[in-house]
């Protein structure tokens, strides 16, 4: 390895109870991503892409099994220093967008930055939000965007804290394919002007090949077929 | 839907959906509220019915001052009627033996026949001090009962025998209470119980002997009517008959101001669970967007969704009502077991507005409060419900407030008042105080965001975060503080009125309220009489110098022409008790004119209570001549003034200026406190001074207590369900805004928010919503409970310092609190699932 993983896993589980049946979701998954590292997870819907995502972030909690981010293991942090962690290192894009409907578009820029409790907030935003060419919509509701400018807001928000980790989980999944391919462009764009780990969940095959690596999510069990660290350095 | 069984299986599907089964919950509430409160209101009527009948002796009295024909008392049994006969006046007992020979004293002789008492009963003891038991007769032929003090001044015990004109009788009980205490000048000496059928052989009852009968009858009203309508033809000018309600004033005062009270606690309790129904309508609505817009896309019609929705509001309407008069029937029947002790049983049965009153109700909620919201989302085209973001103005539009529905509304809420009213006063002032307290909450959310747009974000600091986050949200805010600003008025003024009543009714009949009456102290025992209250320290209302007198002209014309003969006076058949006073009495109050002072007097002046002047038609600077005796005096109105009636202290029609009645003789009256330790005084006052009469009022004080403290009990059980109706509110709001709350509180966490920041946010802004609320509560309740004391209920407006620093707090804290409590959930989980769910609109 040429460095420290930023984040991995180990042994990772998952499975939920119904009555007397167990459905496992994850079994004993097992990666390490370095920092600076591009890796796609792919695999089917219901394969467990998002699940896995959401126990790397910290959203979830695994039901057995181990995950390390920047060193500490999440199942030993309360749900608070979890947060904190985020709050630091990480950034979100969402197939939803998940954008605050009360905020305007820069506000919803601001908001991580005001919850790590950053100086000149609207400052920092307004840049990102021209980085992403929406510095004209700054003061518009996310029901006053089209789909592809929601988006760039969020890819606006998930920068602006300049987190170590970014997670992307099926950004282009509610947009056009031209939109999709733009947040795309944007993303990777940003993502190496900022050296950010990229951690990005889809069903597309040639989204995943832009990374520099992908992982194959089959029923709970991940595959690394397609490792290819030497074309990505 | 095609088919009932159709309807059925999707009611059940939707009942899986926490929404639909708020909705059902807040219908359950309101017909349960209605049902228990119109049952309980039914209930306290019988009861307050039949503290009045024994008050009175019976539901009905017919009065007189000569024989009543022999055939009423049988007419009153062909009627279904329980009667009594009681025939009361004034006599000497006399005593018998050698210890009580010769001994005289004036009693108060009631004399009662087999079916004494009819109502209540009669409480008597072995000895003066021993203890009461009860029973449910009168004396038998040849026996008499006493009254304790009488035993001390014969030094007689029961066994003995005293007479009563011819007829020696033998003492068998002490009298301790008496069913039907009222009071008259008559009774001015102790009381004494004897049989009816002893009077004649005693030779006292002489033609023109003043005699007092009283036929007591119980039954229902039918019977009671039909019993009044045979006897009317053979009624005289000295028969009347006297109804339940009429028999005291001060008890059919405090039941009347507390039946207004009942019926307003249903007017508001109803209001209350129409606000909870509206806001729990709309949850569901806005639930019920999406699967409206797929169904529109998929090609279902207006007309189809009406009837769908329309089928499922009618299911969970008739299930409601089943559940909530079921619930309802228990709830009564639990109160009236826990307070089994207090309330006597039911005579009959609860009436039929008990269950149609609910459903009424319910349907004029459901047609004007929920059906607006739903007729809303079924008209609209499909893409403006689909429309992923749809703009908030056409939101607020489709599922929020609009002139058109709240017109619906106020039609509704008036209709509801209306029904449960009569009364189209409480109407008005409810809905102009609701309808300003809307206008002014949306004026003022419009005037904050104009001068003070939202700022940051997040915020370090409570406060400071919930007044950002209330202002991203006015449209949202706003009718949370309005629902919760119109629970908390509605609680509160019911609460205002409450205490305003009860304050007023203990302020009536005070703990040490005057129980006895000293009459006919001549001008030479007001000395030692005042020396003697004195002495043993006794509160006492002063010596009043009284005068009897007759009016006989006004401004020089004869009264009888000068009063047109409509105008019955009834102080014009009789001599009145004239007095003089220097002072005005601290509980009269001077309406018109001027009290006399000591320097420009000329003993000229008189002061009359207000309704008497109003009933005479006069005025300040009239001219009013008496008769006193076989003289005449003229004097001039001075002044106009309110007096307390049912005060228990000595009130007179007319107060003369000191002097104006110096040249006749007077004698004077007083009212005391006197404890039953302070008993033996009275014996004292009869030994030292023989001409004073005692009036004994301690049973009627003590019986009108126990009439207050009933009514009571009863108006704080009410407040408690109204109460039980204001929580469904904010936990209806509430339980709306949890949905919303949940992504949010996802996302702040998913973006690394602290969960006290995300806490503290939350807080902050239900505090401010919840103080917010209180504020406008607070100043619509004391609008509305102002204007309803002033005119149902006759008291004086006086602000309450107390709620308005009290109410807000609860409010913001309550609010808060609940408001965290609901959402602790989620910002203790991760935040995964809440965010997969995504963002309610």
């Amino acid at each position: 390895m040429k460095s420290e993983p930023v984040l991995s896993s180990r042994d990772l589980n998952k499975f939920v109870k119904s009555g007397s049946t167990r459905l496992d979701i994850l079994k004993g998954i097992h990666l390490e991503i370095a920092a600076g590292e591009s890796v796609a997870i792919i695999g089917r819907s219901g394969s467990g892409k998002t699940t896995l995502l959401s126990i790397l972030a910290g959203l979830d909690l695994a039901s057995a099994g181990q995950v390390l981010m920047l060193g500490q293991d999440l199942s030993n942090l309360t749900e608070d220093q979890r947060a904190a962690l985020r709050a630091q290192h990480v950034g979100f894009v969402f197939q939803s967008f998940q954008l605050v409907p009360t905020m305007t578009a820069l506000e919803n820029v601001m908001l991580p930055l005001d919850l790590a409790g950053v100086e000149n907030s609207r400052d920092r935003a307004m840049q990102w939000l021209s980085k992403v060419g929406l510095e004209s919509r700054a003061q518009h509701y996310p029901k006053q965007l089209s789909g592809g400018e929601q988006q760039r807001v969020a890819v606006a928000r998930a920068f602006v804290t300049h987190p170590n980790i970014l997670f992307a989980d099926e950004p282009t999944g509610n947009l056009d394919i031209h939109t999709g391919a733009m947040i795309m462009d944007l993303l990777f764009d940003l993502n190496k002007e900022e050296g950010t780990t990229l951690i990005l969940v889809t069903h597309d095959v040639e989204l995943a090949k832009r990374c520099d690596r992908s992982l194959t999510l089959t029923e709970g069990v991940l595959d690394e077929e397609d490792y290819q660290p030497a074309e990505a350095v | 839907m095609h088919s009932s069984s159709n309807l059925l299986q999707l009611w059940l599907r939707e009942w899986r959906q926490p929404s639909f089964r708020l909705l059902w919950v807040a219908l359950f509430v309101a017909v349960l509220t209605v049902a228990s409160i119109t049952a309980f209101t039914a209930r306290l009527k019988m009861v307050f019915d039949d503290g009045a009948a024994r008050f009175l002796g019976g539901d009905q009295a017919v009065e007189s001052t000569r024989r009543m024909p022999e055939g009423w008392p049988v007419l009153a049994a062909e009627n279904g009627l329980q009667s009594g006969l009681i025939l009361q006046f004034a006599t000497m007992l006399r005593g018998i033996g050698e210890a009580a020979e010769d001994q005289y004293q004036l009693v108060a002789v009631k004399a009662v026949n087999n079916g004494y008492p009819l109502k209540g009963e009669v409480g008597i003891s072995e000895t003066p001090s021993g203890d009461m038991e009860t029973v449910h007769r009168g004396p038998g032929p040849g026996e008499i009962w006493l009254a304790p003090r009488l035993f001390d001044a014969f030094g007689v015990q029961v066994g003995d025998q005293v007479a009563i004109g011819q007829t020696p009788l033998t003492i068998k009980a002490v009298i301790q209470k008496e069913p039907d205490p009222n009071f008259s000048f008559v009774n001015v000496a102790p009381r004494v119980l004897m049989h009816f059928d002893d009077v004649a052989s005693t030779g006292v009852v002489q033609p023109g002997s003043r005699l007092s009968y009283r036929l007591l009858l119980a039954g229902d009203d039918l019977a009671l009517k039909n019993f009044n309508r045979a006897i009317e033809p053979q009624m005289t000018v000295s028969d009347k008959i006297v109804r339940v309600r009429e028999g005291s004033p001060a008890v059919s005062n405090a039941i009347d101001k507390a039946e207004r009270y009942l019926l307003l606690g249903s007017v508001l309790g109803v209001l209350l669970a129409a606000v909870a129904l509206t806001i729990t309508a709309q949850f569901y609505a806005q639930q019920q967007k999406d699967t409206v817009a797929l169904l529109k896309t998929l090609g279902s019609q207006t007309k189809q969704l009406s009837y769908r929705y329309a089928g499922m509001l009618g299911l969970s309407s008739v299930t409601a009502i089943a559940a909530g008069l079921t619930a309802g029937w228990m709830a009564e029947r639990w109160i009236a077991w826990s307070l089994r002790d207090l309330l006597p049983p039911l005579s009959s049965g609860l009436p039929l507005t008990w269950v149609w009153l609910p459903i009424v109700t319910l349907v004029i909620v459901l047609v004007a409060f929920a059906w607006p919201v739903f007729w809303s989302l079924c008209k609209e085209p499909p893409m403006i419900i689909l429309r992923q973001g749809v703009a908030s103005a056409d939101m607020q539009r489709l599922l929020g407030f609009s002139w058109q529905r709240l017109l619906i509304a106020a039609v509704g809420f008036g209709l509801l008042l209306w029904i449960y009213s009569g009364e189209p006063m409480i109407v008005l002032a409810i809905l102009i105080g609701l309808g300003a307290m809307i206008a002014v909450a949306t004026l003022l959310m419009r005037f904050w965001l104009m001068v003070n747009p939202p700022k940051v974000t997040l915020v370090p600091g409570a406060l400071r975060a919930g007044t950002e986050q209330l202002k991203r949200r006015p449209w949202s805010t706003v009718p949370h503080i309005l629902a919760l600003g119109s629970a908390w008025s509605l609680l509160i003024t019911l609460f205002l009125v409450r205490t305003e009543l009860i304050d007023n009714w203990q302020a009536q009949i005070p703990e040490n309220a005057p129980n006895h009456f000293l009459v006919n102290v001549a001008e030479y025992e007001v000395e030692p009489i005042q020396q003697l209250i004195k002495e043993n320290g006794i509160s006492a209302a002063p010596l009043y110098p009284m005068v009897r007198g007759r009016l006989t002209h006004i401004n020089d014309v004869e009264v009888k022409v000068a009063v047109t003969k409509e105008e019955e006076v009834g102080a014009l058949n009789r001599e009145l008790n004239l007095t003089w006073m220097e002072q005005l009495p601290a509980d009269n109050k001077l309406l018109e004119g001027q009290w006399w002072s000591s320097q420009n007097s000329n003993a000229s002046g008189v002061s009359i209570e207000s309704q008497l002047a109003g009933r005479l038609g006069v005025g300040l600077g009239d001219r009013l001549r008496f008769t006193i005796g076989d003289r005449a005096t003229e004097v001039d109105i001075t002044s106009i003034r309110s007096v307390q009636w049912d005060s228990l202290k000595p009130n007179f029609y007319f107060a003369f200026e000191p002097g104006a009645l110096d040249d006749f003789a007077a004698i004077y009256i007083t009212s005391a406190f006197i404890t039953p330790e302070q008993k033996n005084l009275i014996n004292r006052i009869n030994r030292d001074f023989p001409t004073v009469s005692v009036l004994e009022l301690d049973q009627f004080v003590v019986k009108i207590r126990e009439v207050i403290a009933q009514v009571t009990m009863a108006i704080e059980a009410l407040l408690i369900l109204i109460f039980a109706a204001a929580l469904l509110v904010v936990a209806a709001l509430l339980a709306r805004e949890v949905p919303v709350r949940q992504a949010e509180t996802a996302l702040y966490r998913a973006l690394g928010a602290h969960r006290k920041v995300v806490v503290q946010a939350i807080f902050g802004e239900f505090a401010l919503i919840g103080a917010i609320s209180g504020v406008l509560g607070i100043i619509v309740a004391e609008a509305v409970a102002g204007f309803l004391q002033y005119r149902m209920f006759e008291l004086p407006f006086t602000p309450h310092l107390g709620v308005w620093a009290l109410i807000p707090l609860i409010s913001a804290f309550g609010t808060a609190y609940y408001a965290r409590w609901r959402l602790q959930q989620v910002l203790s989980t991760p935040p995964h699932r809440a965010l997969q769910t995504g963002f309610a609109e």
